[in-house]
C-alpha cells in the first residue's frame, strides 16, 4: 500500500506542478530542450527524495529548489561581472509597453546573472513571497529585495519601447522624504 | 527609503510578496501618500508588473511532456506482466520453430563422429602445422600439472580442430608445442595430436601413459601413442627417437591421470 500511495503522490505531483517546473527552468536556461531535460531530472530527483517532502503545500517551493539546483549543476559558475544598473541609477522608469515579447523577455533574462535572474523569475512567475525567495536562495531578506530591485530595473530598461528619459524625474536620485 | 524603494515595496505588497502589515510596507505607504513623484510613477510601475508577470508565464509547454514525465517516473514493470504468454498465432509459429530447432539439434548431436585411423594419425603428423587453419573454439587440454615443467603450450599455436578444412586433421587437434626439459637439456620440439577415443578406429590403443606405443617415421622422427581417459594423444618428435625417449622419461614420472 505504501508503494501505491507513493506512486499516486508522485503522479499527482507531476500533474499539479510540471508546468510550473518546466516554465521555471525554461526561464532560467532559455532553451526548450534543456528545460525538458531539467524538468525530468527535477521529478526524478523528487521521486528519489520523496521522503523529504512532508507537507504537500510546500511542494511548489521544494520542486523549484530541486530544479534550480539541477540548473546550477548544469552550469559552470558564472564569471560574468554584474552588468546591472549602469544607466539606471538615476531614478528614471521608462513607460511600460503595451505588450512584452516572450523572446525579448528571455533575452533580457539571459543578460542577468543567475543570482538576479532567479529571484525575478520567482517574483513575477509564481508570485513567490520575499520570504519564499529568500528561502530558495538561502540569502537574507534584504538581499532578496536588493537583487529584485536591480533585476527589475534591468528588465524595464531592456524591455522598454523607448529608452528612459535622460533627466531624472522629480526627487532625482537622492532620497526623498 | 527613496522613491524606487517605495515603488518596489508597493509592488511587493500588491503582488502578495510582502505583507501589508510589514513595517517597510507601512513606511512605503506613508511615503507614497505624500510624494507626488511616487504617485505619478505608481500606475506605470503597476503596468510593468502586470506585463512582466504575464510575459514571464508565456512559455509554451511541449506536447506530451506530462506523459513523458509519468513514464520516466513510473515504477519498473514486473517482467512477468510484460511477458505474459498469449495464445496467438505468434505463439503457435514460435512453438513450431522451437520444435524444428530441437529436432535439428538432436540430429546434429547424434551424428556419427568422424573416425581416425592409424593412417590418418600418421598423415596428420606429417602435416606442417602452419598450413592448418587456426584453431577456433575453447582449448583446454587438461594436461597434468607435472607436465608444465616440460612444455610450453600456447593456445595460439593450436591448429586443425575443429575446422574440418584439412583432409588429414580436420577432426583432430594438432597441437604444435614445445617441451622444455629441465637443467642442461636442450629444448625438444614436438607436436601433440588429440582426439576422442571413440574416434579412433585403428589398432588397439594402449591403456594409460605407461603403455605408450612408439612409432618411427621414415623422416627419422618418432611419435608416441597413449591414452588419457577418453582422450587419445599422439606425440611426434621430429628430431628422432632419442629425443622422444628422453622426453618419455620425463613424462613417465608419477603423475595423476586426467
Amino acid at each position: 500500500m505504501a508503494d501505491t500511495a507513493s506512486v499516486t503522490s508522485m503522479a499527482s505531483l507531476i500533474d499539479e506542478h510540471y508546468q510550473l517546473v518546466y516554465r521555471y527552468v525554461y526561464r532560467l536556461c532559455g532553451d526548450a530542450v534543456e528545460a525538458e531535460d531539467l524538468t525530468q531530472h527535477t521529478f526524478l530527483t523528487a521521486q528519489a527524495k520523496r521522503d523529504q517532502l512532508r507537507d504537500a503545500a510546500a511542494a511548489r517551493g521544494w520542486l523549484c529548489t530541486i530544479a534550480r539546483h539541477a540548473f546550477l549543476r548544469s552550469r559552470r559558475p558564472s564569471q560574468r561581472p554584474l552588468p546591472l544598473l549602469d544607466g539606471v541609477e538615476p531614478w528614471t522608469e521608462p513607460a511600460a509597453p503595451e505588450e512584452i515579447d516572450r523572446e525579448a523577455l528571455q533575452a533580457a533574462l539571459d543578460g542577468l546573472p543567475e543570482e538576479f535572474r532567479t529571484p525575478v523569475i520567482l517574483f513575477y512567475f509564481e508570485e513567490f513571497s520575499y520570504k519564499d525567495i529568500a528561502d530558495q536562495l538561502q540569502v537574507p531578506l534584504g538581499t532578496v529585495m536588493s537583487r529584485l530591485s536591480r533585476a527589475k530595473a534591468h528588465l524595464r530598461e531592456k524591455l522598454a519601447d523607448e529608452p528612459p528619459p535622460r533627466r531624472p524625474v522629480a526627487g532625482s536620485k537622492t532620497t526623498v522624504g | 527609503m527613496n522613491c524606487r524603494d517605495v515603488l518596489d515595496t508597493l509592488e511587493a505588497v500588491a503582488s502578495g510578496a510582502l505583507p501589508s502589515s510589514d513595517d517597510a510596507a507601512r513606511d512605503a505607504g506613508r511615503h507614497h501618500a505624500t510624494c507626488p513623484a511616487c504617485q505619478a510613477a505608481w500606475p506605470n510601475r503597476q503596468q510593468w508588473s502586470q506585463q512582466l508577470a504575464e510575459a514571464m508565464q508565456d512559455v509554451p509547454i511541449p506536447a506530451g511532456l506530462r506523459d513523458r514525465l509519468h513514464a520516466a517516473c513510473a515504477p519498473p514493470v514486473a517482467p512477468a506482466a510484460v511477458t505474459k504468454p498469449r495464445r496467438s498465432r505468434r505463439w503457435f509459429v514460435g512453438s513450431i520453430a522451437a520444435a524444428v530447432l530441437l529436432a535439428l539439434g538432436l540430429v546434429w548431436w547424434l551424428r556419427p563422429l568422424p573416425t581416425v585411423t592409424d593412417k590418418d594419425l600418421l598423415a596428420a603428423m606429417q602435416v606442417e602445422p602452419s598450413s592448418l587453419p587456426q584453431f577456433v573454439g575453447r582449448f583446454d587440454p587438461q594436461l597434468p600439472d607435472l607436465w608444465r615443467r616440460y612444455y610450453e603450450l600456447n593456445p595460439q599455436l593450436v591448429r586443425g580442430f575443429p575446422e574440418p578444412s584439412h583432409p588429414a586433421t580436420g577432426h583432430v587437434a594438432l597441437v604444435p608445442f614445445q617441451f622444455q626439459t629441465l637443467g642442461r637439456e636442450q629444448p625438444v620440439r614436438g607436436r601433440l595430436l588429440m582426439l576422442r577415443r571413440d574416434q579412433f578406429v585403428g589398432t588397439a590403443l594402449p591403456e594409460g601413459f605407461a603403455a605408450t606405443t612408439v612409432y618411427y617415421t621414415r623422416s627419422g622422427g618418432a611419435y608416441a601413442l597413449w591414452t588419457e581417459g577418453d582422450l587419445v594423444f599422439v606425440c611426434l618428435v621430429p628430431s628422432g627417437p632419442a629425443d622422444l625417449t628422453r622426453f618419455k622419461e620425463f613424462l613417465c614420472q608419477p603423475r595423476p591421470l586426467t
